[in-house]
């Protein structure tokens, strides 16, 4: 049988249906007490809302489950029988996409659970376990990410800071990640933006030490004040890491990029994953992306 | 490009299935443990019959060497001997390229011989990454 082969220009030519718009979406499963090491768990659901979910990308599988079976919307399975990920922590793009439609489910079975438990307090435990899918969502009649701009504009380099200003972000974790057999509450941080539009392309995470597991977990929020995950996300598997210190972990979020408008500002959550060791902590992040000059 | 600091893929990549398909990713999986030095010949991975499958990358993992020769759809192989595992690097997010897509028709299969060669037990997943292609009515 002969291939087909698809042209170049239908592959680098991305269509929005017409009337849609894309925005910048995860959608996690967190590993926790409500499934056992050792055991297999069939039909597990992260429910789709609030519009169509496109998903382009999947990691975590190393952090939760041995092998990992994903179904599409039709219940379809995505592999003949279950795949061994557990070793591969780089995460696996969906090629083509896959369109999972609003009040749908990301279905998917777990098989043989190996989650990674950071530390109990009392009788309360602390994971760093997630599957994580990534994409856009997609509804009708919306702004399609980056949002446009209502004027014309140029782009620089920008990283933004501790005081909105360029440099790096000092993030210091101070509470462990449960305390007496109480979970910590996150600890909410805005970025002022001032001066211009900010596009966010990427952010980096600056690890303590070579292959260390993720010491907290981040709940992003656009320039409207929603949630761009349905829970916060692991720190290795949402910032981008320095290749020689991860353990093969590669982030490339928020994609595609968010806009924070001036006068706004950047909001995010931390939840402290951090046990046993001393606090405070300090990690580096760096929100990187450009900032619009108006022309 | 939406982002130039992040793949395509994360950015979206238009629908390239022919014209009259749907094409949904998919990866049959193929596991042996081999025994030292073991040959299997007529090896085959059966193609469901819900839709023609195109092959586009091979991802592996394995206890030690091994070497493989694969067919084609029509039973043709697509390497003059079997090839070394070495000689086929890839990881699952950068899979061994297999250009253009070979597509095995629904109901049929992909046949291939394996050889041991690491000399022990060798555990062996073999994925063919790909896409089943649906026919549109």
């Amino acid at each position: 049988m002969a291939p087909m082969i698809p042209s170049a220009a239908a592959i680098y030519t991305y269509p929005n249906p017409p009337g849609y718009g894309d925005t910048f979406f995860m959608y996690a499963y967190n590993g926790s007490d409500n499934i056992t090491n050792g055991s297999d768990y069939f039909n597990l659901t992260i429910p789709v809302q609030d519009g169509d979910f496109v998903a382009r990308y999947w990691a975590g599988a190393d952090t939760i489950t041995t092998k990992i079976q994903i179904y599409d919307s039709l219940m379809r399975k995505t592999s003949s029988e279950a795949v061994d990920y557990s070793s591969f922590k780089t995460g696996m793009l969906i090629l083509p996409e896959r369109v999972y439609p609003v009040n749908n489910a990301i279905r998917f079975d777990l098989i043989n659970v190996a989650k990674v438990l950071k530390g109990t307090s009392v009788s309360v435990n602390v994971y760093a376990s997630q599957l994580v899918f990534a994409g856009v969502r997609r509804r009708a009649a919306h702004y399609s990410d980056p949002e446009p701009a209502g004027y014309s504009y140029y782009e620089e380099p920008y990283n933004l800071g501790q005081d909105g200003s360029t440099g790096t972000f000092q993030l210091s974790i101070n509470k462990l990640g449960a305390t007496g057999g109480v979970l910590a509450a996150p600890d909410t941080y805005l970025l002022p933006i001032r001066n211009n539009d900010f596009e966010l392309r990427r952010i980096e995470l600056q690890l303590q030490s070579n292959q260390q597991a993720s010491q907290f977990a981040i709940q992003l929020y656009d320039n409207y004040q929603n949630k761009i995950s349905n829970v916060p996300i692991l720190s290795n598997r949402f910032f981008h890491l320095n290749p020689t210190q991860s353990s093969g972990e590669l982030n490339f979020f928020p994609s595609p990029p968010l806009v924070y408008k001036i006068g706004s500002f950047l909001r995010f959550d931390i939840q402290s994953l951090l046990m046993g060791v001393a606090i405070p902590q300090a990690f580096n992040l760096l929100f990187h992306g450009v900032k619009r000059i108006k022309c | 490009m939406l982002s130039p600091t992040s793949p395509p893929g994360l950015q979206g990549i238009g629908d390239a299935s022919p014209d009259g398909y749907l094409d949904l990713s998919f990866e049959y999986i193929y596991n042996v443990t081999l025994t030292a030095s073991q040959a299997l010949n007529g090896e085959q991975v059966s193609i469901f019959t819900e839709a023609d499958f195109a092959w586009r990358g091979l991802v592996f993992t394995s206890d030690g060497a091994f070497s493989v020769q694969f067919q084609d759809g029509q039973g043709y192989y697509i390497a003059s001997g079997l090839v070394y595992s070495a000689n086929m690097p890839n990881t699952p997010g950068d899979p061994w390229p297999i250009f253009p897509e070979i597509v095995y028709p629904a109901g049929g299969r992909i046949y291939f011989n394996i050889t041991d060669l690491s000399a022990g037990t060798n555990d062996v997943q073999i994925v063919f990454k790909g896409v089943n292609r649906y026919k549109l009515p």
